[in-house]
């Protein structure tokens, strides 16, 4: 698992340890190195391209202010995704959907469409988009991290200070989602 | 649906090659029985594929990058206090104060106590460090922030803390901000940890 996962926070670990002595050069190749995934992360749950650079924007500063802090008890990525993830949080609150966000319940009906039908639509890029993007924002959130970042799911948790139960649930219950938007939509419909 | 013996919510992240330990050898042992996990499992991949491919605008690289650098070089950078420059700051606030007292006690009744920083020393800024519930919203963290009179300078950041500065306090004071501190533990249900930090 995670081939290249080790070098790769080895060489962000080393990279944080020289911002935090100022090394702006430092800075410059943690920002090449994450800023795609931190855009991405924020833009998936904002729905808004300039929020979204706003918020690259302001973790990249803090992980200037306080690379320090960063101790490698977890992977720079989920360290940096935790600041964005609490970054994304207040930009909500100010939008006034956090009640509703945060506590989205992670309950969905269970019953399971057919497996062909899903299996078929999920063949189909549009047709995942368009049931991803039809997904609660949690789960939306969750299924990114899992299947685009390829976290697991105890950093998942770590980065929403979420139990890990809640995060197999959420991605359980998105599943079930997908998997009925993807047969609703699907080709033979 | 599939039965509840089937590990079903640990085939994500064997889709995903995070699994480690006894939980990748149990689904890979089911794996090798199972036609309906493998059929999931297989419709878990052809998802990770399409979702790695959704990737929706590029990220505006090249502009935050230059505007970030350009903020970062024009700007004196904040560094922790040492643990050292923290107790040393203590220190001079009990020698501060014994000598207020005795001054107080020994001098003309009339003349006043020359100022000293003791919460915090030159050329430092004392400031409250707030880690809210997730679940607080933005007017339950303007309630708490207006107990002390604080305005967000920073954050939230790691770990969602927020770095508050108390507006009218002489922060040079320790005991305004442990009083400060001590009322909005209090005064506000979504506060889930405070403390102080000096910066300079």
């Amino acid at each position: 698992m995670h081939q290249n996962a080790g070098q790769e926070t080895d060489e962000a670990g080393a990279l944080l340890a020289r911002i935090a002595r100022g090394e702006t050069l430092a800075l410059e190749s943690f920002y090449d190195a994450y800023h795609a995934r931190v855009y991405a992360f924020a833009l998936k749950r904002l729905s808004n391209a300039a929020d979204a650079t706003e918020i690259l924007n302001e973790v990249m500063h803090e992980v200037w202010r306080h690379a320090a802090r960063f101790e490698g008890r977890s992977r720079p990525l989920t360290w940096v995704l935790g600041i964005a993830h609490h970054k994304v949080i207040d930009r909500l609150r100010r939008r006034s959907h956090t009640d509703h966000d945060e506590l989205d319940l992670d309950h969905t009906p269970d019953d399971a469409p057919g497996m062909s039908d899903a299996m078929a639509g999920v063949q189909d890029a549009e047709l995942v988009r368009r049931c991803v993007d039809r997904l609660p924002d949690t789960q939306r959130l969750v299924i990114q991290l899992a299947f685009y970042d390829d976290l697991s799911y105890p950093e998942i948790s770590e980065i929403m200070h979420i139990p890990t139960g809640t995060v197999k649930t959420r991605v359980f219950h998105a599943k079930q989602v997908l998997k009925r938007c993807l047969s609703a939509l699907g080709p033979e419909k | 649906m599939i039965e509840p013996e089937h590990p079903e919510e640990l085939l994500p992240w064997y889709a995903n090659d995070t699994l480690t330990g006894d939980e990748r050898q149990r689904v890979e042992d089911h794996l090798r029985d199972c036609g309906q996990c493998r059929q999931e499992l297989a419709w878990l991949q052809r998802l990770r594929q399409q979702v790695k491919g959704l990737q929706p605008l590029e990220s505006p690289g090249e502009l935050v990058r230059a505007k970030l650098l350009r903020e970062v070089r024009s700007q004196p950078r904040r560094q922790r206090v040492q643990w050292w420059q923290a107790a040393l700051a203590a220190s001079l606030a009990v020698i501060v104060i014994q000598g207020a007292v005795i001054f107080r006690l020994s001098g003309p009744g009339n003349m006043q106590v020359a100022a000293a920083p003791i919460g915090s020393l030159p050329g430092q800024e004392a400031l409250v460090r707030i880690r809210f519930k997730p679940t607080a919203t933005e007017t339950q963290i303007r309630q708490a922030l207006r107990v002390i009179n604080g305005a967000v300078v920073d954050g939230p950041g790691d770990s969602g803390v927020y770095y508050v500065r108390l507006e009218g306090l002489d922060t040079t004071q320790p005991f305004e901000i442990q009083d400060a501190v001590q009322r909005l533990k209090t005064a506000s249900p979504v506060v889930l940890d405070v403390g102080m930090e000096l910066l300079s």
